[in-house]
């Protein structure tokens, strides 16, 4: 039923992100006619401004460093408190271009971020690439086969690098089946490593192991991209394509003549008549709504924006006055900065990547499998001093020289912990005659509650800190960026209460929702990999229109 | 009242230190590897000490923030 001249399409997918792209991905591969749209803001003069070069040569030789590492309008110097999105470099700042003007929503007692990107967040993840266990899919509504078949399918083609064997391949890389090898760590991952290794047992029996993480980063050469170059730079550009992006799929996918890709439209509703899905949209370019006609529509807009779809979508035959509640899984977030001794008085290899080093899994005793919390261990010598100097009580200038006598032994360790519905954000869609679907985003608990998921995650944290110590890094501070910092967020439209486990919206026959929107639980490790494996997952189960 | 943040620079300044850091000239004068390692331990414990002196004046701080010892 494609007739592109006349907005008429097989399957419309909403998203570049993760889950648009692996569902758009896996239809195209069976033979369905697919267009993608979205808003798709990106930067490749940004990108393409930094030299393939480590990041050492960079700042001794380069003159025109201060466009990629500061930014021309200084936009790389974050005003007060970075309450998310700290690791946005200057190159990376489009991954939420106009997102409070286009994709607005009232937010209390938390701090969100959304993204108007091409490729969605995934224009700058972290890249960590966690597969999760049977007993965290049971959890989060998801089946346990299909996820693990989806996995393997998915890990394929974006190229995941992971440790062969050990106790994180057990928790975050067990599902994979041909993984390249992992990533080499720096000299400070190393010193934590052989400090683990020495108490390994230990260490283990408390519940806490550590090891080389599985990400989605090349160490061997892949189709078009190549390995990394362990350039230092992984923040700031996409050196030789060795960090999956969604973008590269949709550069792919465009080659293909069953794709097609409309950017600058923001999908606003859908309405289900006579096996036709008509689907209103905003034109960015043009400033109009345009209506496309569908046979089936994948909701991929995140865990946000894909609620706001739907709710959008129920609400078209009601007056105002109307209001629909849910919750978002978001998994609480904090950082310890802590300083690493034994780097002083060694001469550190240049020789390193800048993303997690290492992960980490801390389980305490009587938990189950999937409340467990995540560690992921970086370094983060690529960041420039003014970064450090402006959180002193100091003087730059003071500040400055201290932090470049630490930062070589910094060690920034983030730790996730899980989310369930009780202690999610509460998510308000309202339309009322002033303003038509507003979204209130506020966490705002019940004292008990508060007081039970505290004490949990301070419990987790101290024991951290306690084992940090023991491998030698030397908690400095504890930051609580707030809820929903970690920018991982699912659970709007739960499996069971508004959509199946195929993904389908209960109240309609043809609208899928492929992100985690359907999650009824947020493990705490990272969640990009499995996004992409269920978007995938359903992608593959999507029956043709009749 | 937090004196950290207040002691903390201001916007401009940090600004100013940004772009003289993100230069060739400003990698050399910041660069910890410009640095030998004797002379980075040297330092170490030089503020190592400074902080050994400066505790009581740490704990005085938090009482007066309300955070206790």
């Amino acid at each position: 039923m494609t007739n592109e001249s006349q907005n008429v399409f097989e399957v419309l997918v909403i998203g570049s992100g993760p889950a648009g792209v692996s569902s758009a991905k896996a239809l195209v591969e069976r033979g369905f006619r697919v267009t993608l749209l979205d808003i798709g803001f990106d930067d490749p003069k940004a990108r393409e401004a930094i030299p393939d070069l480590p990041f050492s040569k960079l700042r001794a030789e380069d003159p025109n460093q201060t466009s990629y590492f500061v930014g021309q309008e200084a936009e790389g110097v974050p005003k007060g408190d970075v309450k998310v999105g700290a690791h946005l470099t200057p190159p990376r700042r489009f991954v939420h271009h106009r997102s409070e003007e286009l994709l607005p929503s009232r937010v209390r007692g938390a701090t969100l971020m959304q993204s108007t990107a091409l490729g969605g967040l995934g224009a700058a993840w972290g890249a960590g690439a966690c597969t999760y266990l049977p007993e965290e899919l049971t959890a989060m509504g998801l089946p346990i086969d299909e996820m693990n078949s989806a996995y393997r399918a998915v890990s394929s083609w974006i190229g995941v690098s992971a440790p062969e064997s050990g106790a994180m391949r057990w928790h975050c890389g067990s599902a994979l089946s041909q993984a390249q090898p992992a990533l080499e760590p720096d000299d400070l991952a190393r010193s934590i490593m052989s400090r683990y290794d020495r108490n390994k047992d230990h260490f283990s029996k408390l519940g806490f192991d550590i090891g080389l993480p599985s990400m989605a980063v090349l160490t061997r050469d892949l189709d078009s991209r190549c390995a990394n170059p362990y350039y230092d730079m992984d923040f700031y550009g996409d050196s030789r394509k060795s960090v999956f992006r969604p973008r590269y799929v949709l550069d792919n996918l465009k080659k293909n003549k069953n794709f097609t890709y409309l950017s600058s439209r923001v999908c606003l509703s859908y309405l289900e008549r006579d096996g036709v899905i008509e689907v209103r949209v905003r034109n960015l370019g043009t400033g109009t709504e345009e209506v496309l006609y569908c046979g089936q529509l994948i909701l991929a807009a995140g865990a946000i924006n894909s609620a706001r779809t739907v709710f959008e979508s129920m609400s078209l035959d009601k007056k105002a006055g109307f209001s629909i509640q849910t919750r978002l899984l978001c998994n609480p977030y904090h950082y310890l900065v802590g300083l690493q001794l034994d780097s002083f008085g060694r001469e550190l290899s240049d020789r390193r990547h800048s993303l997690a080093q290492l992960f980490g899994i801390y389980r305490s005793a009587g938990q189950r499998t999937h409340e467990s919390a995540f560690l992921a261990f970086y370094s983060y010598r690529s960041l420039l001093h003014f970064k450090l100097s402006k959180e002193f009580p100091f003087p730059v200038a003071i500040g400055q020289k201290i932090a470049a006598l630490l930062s070589g032994g910094l060690s920034i360790v983030g730790v996730h912990h899980s989310d369930s519905f009780e202690t999610a954000i509460d998510y308000r869609w309202t339309k009322n005659a002033l303003a038509p679907g507003i979204i209130e985003l506020s966490y705002d608990k019940h004292a008990e509650t508060q007081r039970r998921r505290d004490q949990k995650v301070n419990e987790e944290i101290h024991f951290i800190q306690k084992t940090l110590r023991r491998l030698g890094v030397f908690p400095l501070s504890r930051v609580a960026p707030g809820p929903g910092a970690s920018i991982h967020y699912a659970g709007s439209l739960p499996i069971g209460s508004w959509t199946d486990v195929d993904g389908r919206v209960l109240k309609s026959k043809r609208v899928y929702v492929v992100d985690s929107s359907t999650w009824t639980y947020l493990p705490a490790k990272g969640l990009t990999l499995s996004i992409m494996a269920n978007a995938w997952r359903i992608a593959q189960k999507l029956p043709r229109s009749p | 009242m937090n004196l950290t943040k207040l002691l903390k620079p201001d916007h401009a300044s940090v600004v100013r230190a940004a772009h003289d850091e993100a230069t060739c000239a400003g990698a050399l004068r910041y660069a910890p590897r410009a640095d030998g390692p004797i002379r980075q331990s040297v330092v170490l414990f030089f503020w190592v000490v400074l902080g050994v002196l400066a505790a009581p004046f740490v704990l005085f701080k938090r009482l007066l923030t309300g955070r206790g010892l």
